[in-house]
């Protein structure tokens, strides 16, 4: 049945299980809704999105490809097997892919996506990580509080654009080399970096994670940030506390060079004016306001901070780049926003900037998502789902404690088989919901134990996309900075277990699971408004 | 809420069985229905107003509903297997503490599960 939830309804009617009564019978071919019979019984629905699984566990695991445009082949390629193995007709199976696709919850990500896009590149073009720099450069930490402090900013700045490899792009190619030249080891300084990128993947309320933990959940994004915080935290402060004890026994690099020289072309200090930008976000989605509402303000803020404190100019957000034949070239030039060149066979036309760049950076994302949910309503429609779901909860999750550790242990076991950890956590997300529904353990639980192990496993394995982001851009520190040898490039191997605040992320939730820290059911709050996501 | 009370609210640690209050209603999924519902389980039978509606709705007339709160186990009366996955309301009945169990009345359908099967 097609998945048309106004969850502040009140009905006393009852849907059937096939439901498409309510859809006009020459819409109903398009939208599925039937149940499908597989060759091989009902878990073989489970074809596309397994096939799905290896594909990405082979590109990005072993090949280290960490592209989303291939992924997206790799689950159509998936589709297209599954469907081989269907029983009688194909019609239904092909119409259940349109199905999955137009459920909200991937609408709903996708609009976030891009809202969210918008405004991390916008704060990242208006130079906040410039703000951090002066912020680190002027409290002149140096030796074993690098890791924590390196820790602490990172964090400030993923829960600010809400990209973990945004961050750790940012804070190898700046905060990492001037790091070690103050004396901290490298291994636990990669380590805080990688750390700091998760709490902010976990936390922000533009995190691309964020968002699927709370729409695959039912939750609004605001109630989800809210509610994390407490888990988050907790985790943060031991992390904190372990960097600063492992920081004074692990002996840094003994470097020759000026760390400020290292930081100060980059430093600034009207950068830190997104903070308000940042806040801006989240007390407007905590308070209840809706999602594209609370970012909004955020673009607002940021782009006017921008320009008034010239950080960045509108060209830098938005540029029309048109040949200067078109008809309105010559009189739209004057405007900031406008440039023209000279057609030539190296020159094209086109709209950039960071508002056009930073929704662009979802929109493969956005196409993988549609056909991950696809793929998973074939598993629904076809049976496997249901078997699963069946399995589990009668040898796994036999009461509500072992029903949080099954989530936290399947949410973590699939985000640390696949390096893309978006991909994994759409994929896990019915599972999760549908074995935490079983216990009405309330949305905001089931997405903070979701999210908490995404965002957690996505950084600390050597195939984890955040770590393999991290060691690529370290590799081309090299040659850009002469004291920096080869040698201080970190194994990935080696930073496995310094990763504190994911390992004590996940920590906290098999205690959580086992104590009931920060368990809430259906009866006591509700996911505080579903429509408005 | 207040914003402050949004990451508040949670700091504590709760039972796997939660209590349930009499005379109150509550938001529950209905994860199973029971047939027969006199047998096991403790659940009476289906009530007469919850006959007349499932006849009404064409559905069974036997049974309850089953949710599951934790640990804390909910019988509800007037419901039918097509409340399966479905967010329903429930006034509160009866409440054992000692077995956690309780009973209920269906109110209204308020939702329904995140993924449709």
């Amino acid at each position: 049945m097609i998945n048309s939830r106004s969850r502040d309804r009140t009905v006393t009617d009852t849907a059937t299980d096939g439901g498409s009564s309510a859809v006009p019978d020459e819409l109903s071919d398009s939208i599925g809704g039937e149940e499908i019979e597989f060759y091989g019984g009902r878990g073989m629905s489970a074809v596309p999105i397994l096939f799905f699984i290896l594909w990405a566990i082979f590109q990005t695991a072993f090949l280290r490809i960490s592209s989303e445009r291939g992924l997206v082949l790799g689950i159509l390629v998936g589709l297209i097997v599954g469907m081989f193995f269907v029983k009688g007709s194909w019609r239904g199976y092909a119409s259940t892919i349109f199905e999955g696709m137009t459920q909200p919850v991937a609408v709903t990500a996708i609009v976030a996506w891009i809202w969210a896009g918008m405004f991390a590149e916008t704060l990242q073009e208006g130079q906040f990580v410039g703000g951090l720099i002066w912020f680190a450069d002027v409290t002149g930490v140096t030796g074993p509080l690098v890791p924590a402090i390196t820790f602490v900013l990172a964090a400030l700045l993923a829960t600010g654009i809400g990209t973990g490899y945004g961050t750790t792009i940012a804070f190898v190619t700046l905060f990492f080399p001037a790091g070690l030249v103050l004396g901290a080891n490298p291994v636990l300084l990669f380590g805080a970096i990688l750390s700091g990128a998760i709490f902010g993947d976990n936390l922000a309320p533009v995190s691309d994670t964020t968002i699927v933990s709370a729409v695959t959940q039912d939750s609004d994004i605001g109630g989800v940030v809210a509610s994390r915080f407490k888990y988050a935290i907790v985790a943060a402060v031991v992390a904190i506390i372990g960097y600063i004890v492992a920081g004074s026994v692990m002996a840094g690099a003994d470097i020759a060079a000026d760390a400020s020289a290292i930081l100060s072309d980059e430093s600034n200090p009207a950068g830190l004016v997104h903070l308000l930008s940042m806040g801006v976000v989240i007390v407007t989605a905590v308070s209840g306001r809706h999602i594209v509402e609370a970012i909004s303000w955020g673009i607002v803020v940021a782009v006017v901070a921008n320009l008034a404190l010239g950080l960045a100019s509108a060209g830098k957000m938005l540029t029309f780049l048109a040949p200067n034949t078109a008809p309105g070239a010559g009189l739209l030039e004057p405007f900031p926003i406008v440039e023209t060149f000279e057609p030539g066979p190296d020159a094209s036309a086109a709209v950039t900037g960071s508002l056009v760049e930073g929704a662009a950076g979802f929109f493969t994302l956005s196409i993988l998502v549609l056909f991950i949910i696809a793929a998973a309503q074939i598993m629904i429609r076809g049976g496997a789902f249901q078997a699963v779901l069946d399995w589990s909860l009668d040898s796994l999750a036999t009461n509500v404690r072992n029903a949080e550790l099954t989530m936290v242990g399947s949410a973590a076991l699939i985000n640390a088989t696949i390096t893309i950890n978006t991909a994994a956590e759409v994929a896990i997300g019915p599972y999760i919901s549908k074995v935490g529904e079983r216990f009405n353990i309330n949305g905001y639980r089931r997405a903070n134990i979701l999210d908490a192990q995404t965002s957690a496993l996505g950084y600390i394995f050597p195939w984890s996309g955040g770590v393999l982001v991290g060691f690529t851009t370290m590799q081309d520190l090299p040659d850009e900075f002469g004291f920096f040898t080869d040698a201080m490039v970190v194994n990935p191997i080696d930073v496995v277990p310094f990763v504190f605040h994911g390992w004590l992320l996940v920590t906290v939730f098999v205690l959580a699971a086992i104590t009931g820290f920060g368990r809430e059911y259906t009866i006591d709050r509700e996911s505080e408004e579903v429509a408005r996501v | 809420m207040s914003l402050f009370d949004a990451f508040r609210t949670g700091w504590t640690f709760r039972t796997s069985t939660p209590s349930l209050t009499v005379g109150d209603e509550v938001g529950v999924f209905i994860h199973r229905h029971q047939e027969h519902a006199g047998d096991g389980d403790g659940a009476a039978t289906a009530t007469a107003d919850a006959t007349e509606t499932d006849a009404e709705d064409g559905s069974s007339s036997q049974g309850v509903g089953v949710a599951s709160i934790g640990d804390t186990q909910l019988y509800v009366d007037g419901t039918g297997p097509e409340h399966v996955d479905k967010r329903v309301r429930v006034r509160i009945t009866e409440f054992d503490e000692s077995t956690a169990t309780g009973r209920g009345e269906f109110v209204a359908v308020v939702g329904e599960s995140s993924y449709a099967g």
